[in-house]
């Protein structure tokens, strides 16, 4: 068997980047070379960065993938090919007071 | 030593967003210059919105407040038991968790809930709790930013805190026609984070305001392709859902909020408002707006 049915062993709603670890930790125990993602809903980003990290130099196909889980890989895709650009839209309010983060807190 | 009173006024749902933090903050302050040998009074109290309740739940869960005047103020009484204010509700498996929220499903809410941060626990959290979120709100179409903004708040904790436990709340708010979501660690804060990988100190400077900043914006103690979770979260929330997305850690308080300003904005707190972990409060409008678009959003 170089399949591994990933609803089988993860369920249909994946989260965590620790079971992406695990999952890569069986790969390469069990030689698998297909992971089929029939019947799972979602993935999130941190899972599949991690899935994408490893079976982009090794030789994984990925099948069975419905269309979120589909664009999730293919966004962190884009990422590991074009890189990011952080951009800083966060303003730091200065507070010096007491009184004066109860006025910024409520005038909204 | 007689320990200081401090009463816990009503916060309704309809107030402005700002005395719900600023009367969170008034307390944890009082609480602290005591520290913590304090009593809350619920005796005037009829109504607490969700912000409010939950960090008070947790802040008093870590630091063993006592509580008084719940049982005899009747306005409050039931709510604060149905939600589990002074018990927490111990998530310990997925089978009694599945069992005991089933008598959720037609209530508002899902009790305030703590749970230990381990890999087993955190994987079979999700499906139930959102399974019963989405049947309380009856939305459509909301399952897909559901799973993504609590599996990566969730993935976040166990990434990042280093802490041993974790607190989740929800609440539908029928009134305000939205879905308020909440979510805890008693971990070490975003600054302490950047401290224990020995990373970007110094573009941090010991400062728990950046540091949250720069989390938000994406700088991830692990590598340039990760931090996505925090960013494009916020960003979904707020410009694609039009909700509303706050952040406390440690001494650092997050707000974005179109309705407040159209910038996000992180506001110092000094040591007496310290929050320990990482509080995260999202308020998510139901329905969702037709011309949004999930895959906008995921970078």
């Amino acid at each position: 068997m170089d399949t591994l049915n990933i609803k089988s062993v993860l369920g249909n709603n994946i989260i965590l980047r620790e079971d992406a670890r695990n999952i890569i930790h069986y790969i390469k125990e069990n030689n698998i070379k297909v992971l089929d993602f029939q019947g799972v809903d979602f993935v999130s980003r941190s899972f599949a960065d991690e899935i994408y990290s490893y079976t982009k130099n090794n030789a994984i196909s990925i099948i069975n993938t419905n269309e979120v889980i589909d664009k999730m890989f293919r966004a962190v895709q884009h990422t590991h090919n074009n890189g990011r650009q952080i951009i800083n839209n966060i303003e730091i309010l200065p507070v010096n007071s007491d009184e004066e983060l109860s006025k910024l807190l409520l005038a909204y | 030593m007689e320990k200081q009173r401090i009463c816990i006024q009503s916060v309704s749902q309809d107030v402005i967003i700002g005395k719900v933090f600023n009367d969170l903050f008034n307390i944890i302050k009082q609480s602290q210059q005591n520290n913590n040998n304090v009593v809350w009074d619920f005796a005037d109290t009829f109504y607490l919105h969700p912000f409010l309740l939950f960090p008070l739940a947790v802040y008093r869960y870590q630091n063993n407040i006592k509580c008084i005047n719940i049982r005899e103020n009747t306005n409050i009484q039931k709510y604060l038991e149905l939600v589990c204010f002074e018990n927490l509700f111990d998530i310990k498996d997925n089978q009694s968790l599945e069992d005991k929220l089933s008598e959720y499903y037609d209530k508002s809410y899902i009790p305030i809930s703590s749970f230990s941060i381990n890999e087993n626990l955190l994987k079979q959290l999700q499906t139930p709790i959102q399974t019963i979120i989405e049947r309380q709100c009856r939305a459509e179409k909301i399952s897909t930013q559901l799973s993504y903004f609590i599996g990566e708040l969730i993935d976040n904790i166990r990434e990042h805190s280093s802490a041993d436990k974790g607190f989740i709340f929800s609440q539908y708010l029928q009134s305000e026609k939205c879905l308020n979501i909440c979510i805890a660690d008693n971990g070490i804060t975003v600054l302490g984070s950047y401290y224990k990988t020995n990373k970007y100190l110094d573009i941090i400077h010991n400062n728990p305001a950046i540091a949250l900043s720069q989390a938000l914006n994406g700088l991830s103690t692990k590598s340039k392709e990760r931090g996505f979770g925090l960013s494009s979260s916020k960003k979904m929330l707020v410009q694609g859902l039009k909700g509303a997305f706050f952040v406390m850690s440690g001494n650092a308080f997050y707000r974005y909020d179109l309705k407040l300003s159209d910038k996000e904005q992180i506001i110092p707190l000094n040591e007496e408002y310290y929050w320990k972990g990482t509080v995260v409060l999202i308020k998510i409008p139901v329905p969702v707006p037709q011309e949004f678009n999930f895959y906008n959003y995921i970078e």
